[in-house]
């Protein structure tokens, strides 16, 4: 007898996807990242002693060209560095030139270069920062997610939007971007169309915030300390929030980098509270285990920067090595922002039409005045130094 | 926008475009799930190397 009666358990086994698989192959892959590393040599890798970048190829314009008001135009007024210059080759190329379909699974490894550089961040930091940083950046992050869920999901209310679409709206913009939006959006039975245009809201107001925070920034004097805070809470997708910090000052994309982790960690938790918060009759019908949302949106990678923070916190290696984590952890950024260029479609932004880029410029606009209103009052007030 | 998705469309094509959402979402848990086992091993990895070079003296 060769039949097998399979147990309903047994079969759910069977079933299951192995997370590897969800991997593009190396095969497939290496066009893409061969790609991405090769455009981020060209664009200027720090640290690498390479002289035909479009780094230093704008510094030599700066010479030639007359000075106004005594600065370079590239580097000194426009304050090109390497991520605006990544940034900016990736959308070229991806939005003007076009990028092969066989470079497309290498690109996906994006968010494997920002969850890398994240996790050597941990080597940039002892017990007392991350004392200091750590409990500042964690009550603002607390302050700006909850506070901003809230404010989003009450508005959304007010205008009579759909709940789903203000669920995923609040979602996107008060948590982690694109994560945070694909999280919720099953709970809450969201359509895909409303997937869509919360993403595309959220990664052109992000690209915005990226450009113009900078700008803002130099203009208001803020700290590199305080603008990476105003990153972490103000830009809505991980990987644009390091870019906005590393934009504006190397250090602010440390901290940036430092307080997303705050953010990222609590996605569990706000799509939980967003979840309640929006419940309507609807939701209601879904059966939601919070265990077992903690337990598949809670990002790992985490562990790995605590990890290689202890070793750092025990004295496991002296300062060379340090600094030479340092600069590997600023190749894995600057492979991130390259790759986040080439993903940019400006195409698939316009998904959102006027209307949905309207609520979520609403939505991220009230969000970056709210954490610069709360940076400046804790700032002022002698909490955050 | 989408303040209205339901407009049009049939009970089966709400369906069908619930479980599609429902099957991306997953796929994308997966991938973020993956990307962090990879970024996990690259980032511990490189730190670890950097490690063990400094001890053989080689940095």
């Amino acid at each position: 007898m060769t039949t097998q009666i399979i147990s309903a358990p047994v079969e759910a086994t069977l079933h299951k996807v192995s997370v590897w698989s969800s991997l593009p192959t190396f095969k497939n892959s290496w066009p893409g990242l061969l790609a991405i590393v090769t455009l981020s040599v060209i664009c200027g890798l720090p640290g690498v002693p390479w002289p035909f970048t479009v780094y230093e190829l704008l510094r030599y314009v700066d010479q030639v060209l007359p000075p106004i008001y005594g600065k370079g135009l590239f580097i000194d007024l426009l304050h090109f560095n390497y991520v605006v210059i990544g940034l900016t080759v990736g959308l070229l190329i991806r939005n003007i030139i076009g990028v092969p379909k066989s470079w497309e699974p290498g690109l996906s490894y994006t968010a494997v270069f920002m969850n890398t550089g994240i996790i050597m961040l941990g080597s940039q930091y002892m017990l007392r920062d991350l004392v200091r940083l750590g409990g500042q950046s964690i009550l603002v992050m607390v302050i700006m997610v909850f506070g901003c869920a809230t404010a989003l999901v009450f508005i959304g209310k007010l205008f009579k939007l759909e709940p789903r679409l203000t669920a995923i709206l609040a979602a996107a913009f008060s948590l982690c971007g694109v994560s945070a939006a694909v999280a919720i959006a099953p709970m809450v039975r969201a359509k895909s169309e409303e997937v869509a245009y919360a993403i595309a809201a959220l990664v052109s107001f992000g690209l915005v915030c990226l450009f113009g925070m900078p700008v803002l920034g130099r203009l208001l004097e803020i700290p590199p300390y305080h603008f990476g805070i105003l990153s972490a809470t103000g830009v809505p997708n991980s990987a644009q929030v390091i870019a906005t910090g590393f934009n504006y000052s190397f250090e602010a994309g440390k901290v940036a980098g430092f307080a997303n982790i705050g953010r990222i960690v609590l996605i569990p938790a706000g799509v939980l509270f967003i979840y309640f918060l929006a419940l309507t009759q609807e939701f209601k019908k879904e059966k939601i285990s919070a265990w077992v949302v903690v337990k598949e949106k809670f990002p790992i990678f985490v562990f790995g920067f605590i990890l290689v923070w202890a070793m750092n916190c025990l004295h496991l290696w002296p300062k060379p090595a340090t600094q030479a984590m340092e600069v590997m952890m600023t190749w894995f950024f600057t492979l991130c922002f390259v790759g986040l260029g080439m993903q940019t479609k400006f195409s698939d932004m316009m998904k959102a039409g006027v209307s949905g880029i309207a609520v979520g410029y609403a939505a991220g606009t009230l969000k970056v005045v709210a954490a610069l209103g709360l940076i400046y009052v804790f700032w002022k007030s002698g909490f955050m130094k | 926008m989408a303040n209205s998705p339901d407009s049009g469309s049939t009970g089966s094509e709400i369906q069908d475009d619930l479980k599609k959402v429902e099957r991306e979402s997953e796929a994308k848990l997966l991938r973020h799930r993956a990307d962090d086992y990879v970024a996990m091993a690259l980032g511990v990895g490189s730190v670890v190397l950097l490690w063990i070079l400094q001890s053989m003296g080689l940095y």
